[in-house]
């Protein structure tokens, strides 16, 4: 039984259509990652997965549930970290876990959850203290309290520094080890990249792309990029006949495209040698994730969402 | 049970932040005793007994700010910040999150509740008439009964913003329409009806039965009932409200809903609980308290000089008090002999070190339906006019008065509201119509307003006549019959009543059963009246001869010489009366007008020739006839005409002068006393006679 199935699902607010029509299919185990621009429909679909918003047509299940109707159950079995979380106020962080875990009918000693989320030493501290990656492994272990089988992660690392960053992919990877379900939603398409198992890529309410980023990257239609340097003037011209298309020079500085890597390189070596010049160094770079997504969500004329046309600053960040 | 889970901890949760908060401490400890301070020291004035009586309103006023700045606070902001909203992706229910919520609001209450009481006590000295155990039982339950209406506030409101709008709305007219802030018995009328439509009266009723009155749960079923249903329907219609997220829109229909449950519940309230009992003023309520039979603990009285009204005194004694009677009297130093430690020990002890304690008086002269004033006005007249004086009278010490001439269907409606609690009064005995001659005294005092004088008299010129005025007097229910001989003094002449008729009407009384008094002018009205076998003369009849004075002493008849009305008669005619800032306080406003105007009966009098010397030789001559017949042996008792032109404050003349009477300053006057069951009477009945 696959942990989430969704067929059909479409969500309007008054006048504006969030989902279209979403149909997925995701099986237990792994991490899930949502990826799309502020204003794609992530937070509007993984809130509907954990029953906090009605879709206006389409059916869901959740591991075996409706979330509309059988919500109590759902609350039991799903750990859920919202896009912006609130914590109750003058409370110690053990203060906070224990609170949350007396709601569900079994949870994990909060001793143990501090362990998991790397904060036995805070436990006494006033969760409104905390720092930024402290307080989002608060809430995860919120999340994780009660062992949930499916847990909904909407933008966790958003807003963390590197390191907060970095700390929390390895809990997210060591619970993945443990053989846990979870979609993440996240505008970072590295952290999709290092992250996830699955990527599916939302734009407009649609699904535009779906599979491993291996597989998104072999999809692409984009060519590799070379950069060489050389010991003096080089004249590029045989490349060009070879199919390689110039992308600028610098000096003894080249940089080509190509969608056949290989002979880019044999031709290359067969040319400096004819012209008896010395290579001083060759890089290549195969598209990455970053490349697809950018292809994807440009290449149609997507009407752009009024808060972000203005002058700067991130407005509709925490929209739902 | 999965529907409470999670109770436990959140509700500990939401006190541990309450705890730590100092927004939360100074809100719910601090402020409450700023309301305190503010009652006790600014409306209370540090008094302890005004304090004890206003500290339901305060407690209710504490209960109501809680629920309305506090519950409701706390769900918005929680809806607000997005806590409900993490809440919301647990199993927890919104039950857990309500209930929470009030048990949170329900401690910081009874914590404020407690504080408030304590340094109230400690502070003002206040004190508890019911039990500890009902208090807190009407304190729970009121609390309890305000934290729904509060979460109903925080459900409806949208924001931080609108929020106080709401409860400001709510909470004002709240305190001021329910005698939380203004004592219910000063709210004009239309406000005490308005008071029974909304639930904090409710408690301030509760409240002041078991703090004030003294009374058990079982005395208070109506409003507590209505507290009860406040609480019970209050928390079901929560549950139609409740949001989790602000963006959640509220139900109209369902706010609709919840708003006319309200209405229904108290509409019904209004229409079928119990009348109010603190719309009654503390004095009222103590009259009424007095007269019940809920008294029937020991009362022991001690430290007071006690004058017995038979001339005995006891210095620094003790009075036993059981069930309203006095059971025992003796010095102070002998009460454990007297009536044994157990009863002493049980026996709740009030001490009135200083005090002097007197057996109620009589005022054996005055005019319930007089107007006090020259009568120049209908108005003056209103059946009305003279009941804040009856209430005065009990203040001083007379707890029976006998009225001589009033309207007996004014009479009958006053004994009416006195017996339904709605005027307070001293005993009240009434002769009704008095029966005169003709255009005799006083008829022709009643010529000013057209048709008076046909309703405060019977004029009548023979003797069947006379008769039949007794039995229209009788059937009126009259108290006893007074009779006019008046011929009038110098300055006037009137026709006096026919001695056939005024014979005739004496045998008829005592026929009858009723005692009869005589207003008599001068000696020869004396002798007849004595002749004619009157119980008790009125007034100082002018040429009172030593014969006279020797035939009141044999008989026993006993003469109110009124020289207060003839004290204040004098002191009219030479000068305006109301020269006098303290007397023209005293008086009522309508009165003071209705003297002071150049066109009244007195300034009109003072332009007579010869008023004023008449009155000053009136007076003296009175003073020198009581004089003589005090020494000549003659039961004298205490009158003030009260009602009558110029004495409308004379209730107090009478305790100054009975007092110094009593303390021994005149011994030769024997006084009247309510209590007293020594001698015969005139116009009383027998079992409250005159010493």
């Amino acid at each position: 039984m696959p942990a989430i199935e969704a067929r059909g699902i479409r969500k309007e607010y008054d006048s504006t259509v969030a989902l279209r029509s979403i149909d997925l299919s995701i099986s237990e185990g792994g991490v899930v990652g949502l990826l799309g621009p502020n204003g794609a429909g992530k937070t509007t679909l993984v809130e509907i997965f954990e029953g906090l918003r009605r879709p206006t047509a389409g059916t869901v299940s959740v591991l075996g549930l409706d979330p509309s109707s059988q919500t109590r159950q759902l609350k039991e079995r799903i750990g859920v970290q919202l896009q912006t979380t609130a914590l109750p106020q003058e409370l110690t962080v053990f203060e906070v876990l224990r609170l949350f875990a007396s709601f569900y009918e079994s949870a994990r000693p909060v001793a143990e959850v501090l362990e998991m989320v790397d904060l036995v030493e805070l436990a006494k501290q006033k969760a409104s203290t905390l720092s930024g990656g402290q307080r989002q492994r608060l809430v995860l272990g919120i999340a994780l309290i009660h062992s949930p089988e499916l847990i909904l992660l909407d933008e966790p690392t958003t807003g963390l520094d590197p390191v907060a960053r970095r700390d929390l992919h390895a809990l997210i990877r060591e619970l993945r080890d443990q053989g846990r379900t979870m979609l993440l939603t996240t505008h970072y398409i590295e952290e999709a990249e290092h992250l996830c198992d699955r990527v599916i890529m939302i734009r407009g309410g649609e699904i535009v792309a779906d599979g491993t980023p291996f597989d998104l990257v072999g999809q692409s239609t984009d060519s590799s990029i070379i950069w060489i340097s050389v010991d003096g003037e080089m004249d590029p011209t045989p490349l060009f006949q070879a199919g390689i298309e110039p992308l600028g020079r610098q000096g003894q500085h080249h940089k080509f495209s190509t969608t056949d890597p290989t002979a880019t390189v044999l031709a290359l070596g067969d040319m400096l040698r004819s012209q008896g010049l010395q290579l001083l160094d060759l890089r290549m770079k195969r598209p990455t994730l970053e490349d697809v997504y950018l292809e994807l969500m440009r290449d149609e004329d997507v009407a752009p969402d009024p808060a972000e046309d203005g002058s700067g600053g991130d407005p509709s960040e925490g929209a739902s | 049970m999965t529907l409470l889970r999670g109770l436990g901890p959140l509700s500990r949760v939401y006190l541990l932040q309450a705890v730590r908060s100092k927004t939360a401490i100074f809100w719910n400890l601090v402020f409450p005793l700023v309301w305190l301070f503010l009652f006790g020291f600014v409306f209370g004035r540090g008094d302890p007994l005004v304090i004890s009586a206003l500290i339901p309103g305060l407690f209710t006023i504490t209960i109501m700010s809680s629920a309305f700045f506090g519950v409701s606070y706390v769900l918005v902001m929680e809806r607000e910040t997005g806590i409900l909203r993490r809440y919301r992706v647990t199993p927890v229910s919104p039950l857990v999150i309500v209930l929470a919520n009030s048990c949170r609001a329900l401690a910081m209450m009874l914590v404020s509740l407690l504080i408030q009481g304590v340094v109230a006590w400690l502070v003002f000295d206040i004190r508890i008439a019911g039990s500890l155990l009902s208090v807190f039982a009407v304190i729970v339950l009121g609390a309890a009964a305000f934290v729904p209406l509060g979460l109903l506030v925080g459900s409806v409101a949208q924001d931080m913003r609108t929020a106080p709008a709401i409860s400001n709305l709510l909470f004002f007219p709240l305190m001021f329409g329910s005698g939380a802030a203004i004592p219910a018995w000063m709210l004009p009328g239309f406000m005490q009806t308005v008071s029974r439509f909304i639930p904090s009266s409710y408690l301030v009723e509760s409240l002041q039965g078991v703090m004030v009155r003294g009374e058990g749960l079982l005395d208070l079923l109506g409003p507590i009932t209505v507290l009860l249903l406040t609480l019970v329907v209050g928390a079901g219609l929560n549950s139609l409200l409740f949001r989790w997220e602000s963006s959640d829109p509220v139900d109209r229909r369902r706010l609709l809903m919840v708003v006319a449950a309200l209405i229904v519940l108290f509409a019904a309230a209004a229409l079928l609980a119990p009348s109010f009992r603190m719309i009654k003023s503390p004095s009222e309520a103590r009259a009424d308290s007095a007269a019940g039979t809920d008294a029937t603990e020991r009362t022991l009285l001690v430290g007071a000089t006690i004058l017995d009204g038979l001339g005995g005194r006891v210095e620094e004694g003790y009075l036993l008090v059981n069930n309203g009677r006095i059971e025992a009297i003796g010095p102070a130093s002998d009460q454990k002999q007297d009536l044994g430690s157990d009863l002493v020990d049980a026996a709740s002890v009030v001490d009135l070190g200083g005090k002097f304690v007197l057996p109620g008086l009589i005022d054996s002269h005055m005019h319930i339906g007089g107007s006090g004033g020259g009568m120049a006005s209908a108005a003056e007249m209103a059946p009305t006019r003279f009941t804040s004086s009856l209430r005065g009278y009990l203040g001083v010490g007379v707890t029976t008065v006998v009225s001589l001439t009033d309207i007996p269907s004014h009479m009958r409606d006053l004994a009416e509201r006195v017996d339904d609690g709605a005027v307070m009064a001293p005993r009240m005995l009434f002769a009704g119509a008095s029966i005169t001659a003709p255009g005799g005294h006083p008829a022709a005092r009643f010529s000013t307003v057209p048709g008076l004088a046909d309703q405060l008299t019977h004029q009548v010129s023979d003797a069947d006549e006379a008769r039949a005025a007794v039995q229209r007097a009788r059937d009126s229910g009259a108290s006893l019959i007074k009779l006019v001989l008046e011929e009038g003094a110098g300055y006037e002449q009137l026709p006096r009543l026919d001695e056939g008729a005024f014979r005739a009407a004496v045998a008829e009384a005592h026929a009858l059963g009723l005692k009869v008094t005589t207003h008599v002018g001068s000696d020869a009205d004396a002798r007849l009246a004595l002749d004619a076998g009157v119980d008790s003369l009125q007034h100082t009849p002018r040429g009172l001869t030593a014969e006279t004075i020797a035939a009141l002493a044999a008989s026993g008849t006993p003469l109110t010489p009124t020289l207060a009305v003839l004290e204040g008669l004098n002191k009219a005619a030479h000068a305006d009366p109301f020269d006098n800032v303290l007397i023209s306080r005293w008086v009522d406003r309508g009165i003071v007008e209705s003297l002071s105007s150049p066109d009244s009966w007195v300034a009109q009098m003072r332009q007579v020739a010869g008023f004023q010397l008449g009155m000053e030789m009136a007076f003296a001559g009175a003073m020198a006839a009581t004089r003589d017949a005090i020494s000549g042996g003659a039961a004298i008792l205490v009158g003030s005409d009260s009602g009558n032109a110029m004495r409308s404050v004379a209730w107090r003349r009478v305790r100054m002068r009975t007092f110094w009477c009593l303390t021994s300053i005149r011994p030769s006057i024997s006084l009247p006393y309510a209590s007293c069951t020594r001698s015969t009477s005139a116009a009383i009945d027998s079992t409250s006679t005159l010493c």
